[in-house]
């Protein structure tokens, strides 16, 4: 019990922030101009337009209405399309896409991040570590739309050993797959792996100064050895932290990348729906992605809890 | 600060010129080659620029590329650029309003684009008649187009040079007003603690549960939206509802920052020896206690900068910038259709955009290590 007590306390938070989250996703919705009944169906007398608001919710105040959208949620009706269609099924084909960018992204950022970083942290203070690092800074500093498009162009285009654009889901081919997802996800990586490297790299450079590694290096370990097991384990515990704060710019990052590469995901969906006033869809797509976000923070807050006993009863 | 650093220099310097022309910039007009154009009649870089490039009577008079496979990347763009800007707006200073523009402008997603295959032939007329007209300008006119034009016939030189001062006024703007709220808020709440300091910070987490991107996007769509789907909104009320949002999207960034760095200023000795000399709080809070944060707010705004030049990119790209403005992502965001014929308009704001954000980046950088320095001494 004693050590479930923070990650319920933890668990508790989220629940508040979700809830705040969303409450002020469906206030906002409120505001959007025009009347919604008319939109919907506008031929309607004013007796069918009252009827319509009050099927909807509008006519209720803020705190009502957002306990009529919570309770459908939760038992699993995530409202229409205004013009035609239940969201769920959209949801359920725009999700995977997005995760699966994101997914990658996030392991080839790290597959690529972590040896760089700690080879840059073993030959600090060479040319090796300032050419890394005056690069990665510099790549990572261009907007991601730029690289997209520009990869795009240039890879998908003029050399055209990749399409350009597209996406295909893994049951229709892993191979086309993943050859359609190499662009988007090093569009996308970039910016992680300069974050991941650099942070790496402080990491394991002030972690090198301790005292255990000098009485490690007296032992007479191998440097690779001390490397990775000594100095990389306490180092990740800050990269974890990093690769879930970097969550929420990778999201956005998604939404702008899937409509370059013409991914049918999230990003895509959330620009149609506002562009066409889709309320009530607009309202369940922002609550998704924070539930994603937050949720997925807050696993990695645990997860550190369990790498690095030492944060454990830090959090209260 | 800058004085054993190269890449300082040169971002200081880039920063400046920037500054400068969005100072004066503006006070050129837009330069424009011609009339306003059907299709790809795009100027290319260094034309008419003797030293390299193509002379301006060099243009292939037929020189209209129609993408045939590979298409998809600029069709979306457009398609997305147009789902939320339904109104059919022409650009201000265009005088002789030909049909192609307004025909892809015109378009929202669930109307197809008109047919046009009654007007082919007087499209395509006035089409030869544009070319021509480009075509003596360009050979008439010594100017030279150093970066080329746009589709709509804008050189690109000189809108980018118009567009530094939209750009860098709306993220100056807003990284202040958001540095400066969010730094009194996080600043109060860390020498407050107490209720005042929990209900601030869970305000910024729920407000940091909903991504940067997603949240500056759903309050421009919800607050820059016209009552009717076929009304036009002012650029200039576009442009408050944009500052507006990224101001209340940087606020809790900046405010966990702040509080973060003003947690550790608050518990050293001066401080507690200024309040047992009976000190009051506000006398502490600007004297002890500001002066110390501000510095190191001072470099994470000049990293904001950057972000908010990008967000702002991006939300044109995404339909919700100023469409019809002439900021640099809604230069981007209008030319990107073209990408793969005329790759020019899409590499000029790019490298612009990037050079800017790795000259705050890098000075961002200089001061937060001087910055190092000095508490190393201390």
């Amino acid at each position: 019990m004693k050590k479930l007590r923070p990650i319920l306390l933890r668990l508790s938070q989220v629940c508040l922030v979700l809830i705040g989250a969303t409450f002020l996703v469906s206030v906002l919705i409120r505001q959007l101009p025009g009347d919604v009944a008319v939109l919907i169906n506008p031929a309607a007398s004013l007796a069918e337009r009252a009827a319509l608001r009050q099927e909807l919710g509008l006519d209720r105040n803020y705190f009502s209405a957002y306990w009529m959208w919570l309770s459908q949620m939760l038992q699993g009706d995530f409202g229409f399309f205004i013009f035609g269609g239940k969201v769920l099924p959209v949801l359920k084909t725009a999700i995977p896409p997005t995760l699966q960018l994101i997914f990658y992204t996030q392991i080839v950022a790290l597959t690529i991040a972590i040896p760089l970083g700690i080879t840059s942290a073993y030959k600090q203070g060479t040319r090796f570590d300032r050419t890394i690092s005056t690069t990665l800074f510099s790549i990572s500093s261009i907007p991601n739309f730029g690289i997209g498009l520009i990869l795009s162009l240039l890879i998908g285009v003029k050399i055209g050993i990749l399409p350009p654009s597209g996406y295909r889901p893994i049951s229709e081919g892993l191979i086309q797959h993943f050859r359609l997802m190499v662009l988007p996800v090093m569009t996308l990586a970039i910016a992680p792996i300069s974050t991941y490297t650099r942070l790496l790299r402080a990491e394991m450079i002030a972690a090198l100064r301790e005292d255990y590694v000098l009485l490690a290096m007296s032992k007479g370990l191998s440097d690779r050895r001390i490397l990775l097991r000594h100095v990389l384990r306490p180092s990740c515990t800050t990269l974890m932290t990093s690769a879930a704060l970097s969550m929420g710019g990778l999201i956005g990052g998604a939404l702008v990348i899937e409509i370059i590469f013409v991914i049918p995901g999230m990003g895509t969906q959330l620009a149609k729906a506002i562009g066409t006033r889709e309320f009530m869809a607009i309202q369940t797509y922002v609550a998704f992605i924070a539930l994603f976000y937050v949720t997925f923070n807050s696993v990695v807050d645990i997860l550190i809890g369990v790498v690095d006993p030492r944060t454990r009863n830090r959090r209260a | 600060m800058l004085k054993n650093s190269v890449g300082g220099k040169i971002a200081a310097a880039w920063l400046g010129l920037v500054v400068f022309f969005a100072i004066f910039g503006p006070l050129l007009p837009i330069a424009k080659v011609g009339q306003t154009f059907n299709d790809g009649l795009h100027v290319k870089p260094f034309t008419n620029c003797s030293f390299m490039g193509p002379l301006a009577h060099d243009l292939s008079p037929t020189s209209s590329v129609q993408d045939e496979d590979l298409s998809s990347t600029p069709e979306t763009t457009i398609a997305v650029d147009v789902d939320t800007s339904p109104s059919p707006e022409t650009v201000p200073t265009d005088t002789t309003p030909t049909g192609g523009i307004t025909d892809k402008d015109g378009f929202t997603i669930e109307i197809p684009p008109p047919d046009l295959t009654s007007d082919t032939v007087v499209d395509a007329q006035q089409q030869e008649q544009d070319r021509l007209d480009l075509l003596a300008s360009t050979q008439t006119s010594k100017r030279c187009f150093f970066l080329g034009s746009t589709n709509e016939g804008i050189d690109i030189l000189s809108a980018m040079v118009n567009g530094s001062r939209t750009s860098l006024s709306i993220s100056l703007i807003s990284v202040f007003l958001g540095g400066l709220i969010g730094c009194l808020l996080g600043i109060t709440s860390a020498y407050l603690r107490g209720w005042f300091d929990r209900v601030m910070l869970l305000i910024f987490n729920i407000i940091l549960s909903i991504p940067t991107l997603v949240l500056a996007f759903a309050l421009i769509a919800i607050f820059a939206t016209p009552l009717r789907p076929d009304e036009a909104v002012a650029d200039s009320r576009r442009i408050q509802v944009l500052i507006a949002s990224l101001v209340i999207v940087i606020i809790p960034q900046l405010g966990r920052i702040a509080r973060a760095a003003a947690l550790q200023w608050i518990n050293r000795d001066f401080v507690t020896a200024s309040r047992s000399i009976g000190a009051s709080n506000f006398s502490i809070l600007t004297k002890r206690i500001i002066p110390n944060v501000v510095p190191s707010i001072f470099a994470i705004l000049f990293l904001a900068l950057g972000t908010i030049i990008v967000v702002e990119g991006s939300l044109s790209l995404l339909g919700v910038g100023l469409n019809n403005g002439n900021s640099w992502g809604s230069l981007l965001a209008r030319n990107s259709g073209d990408l793969v014929d005329y790759p020019h308009v899409i590499y000029v704001p790019v490298i612009v955009i990037a050079f800017t954000i790795i000259s705050t980046n890098k000075l961002g950088d200089l001061i937060r290590a001087s910055l190092d320095q000095r508490e190393a001494k201390i």
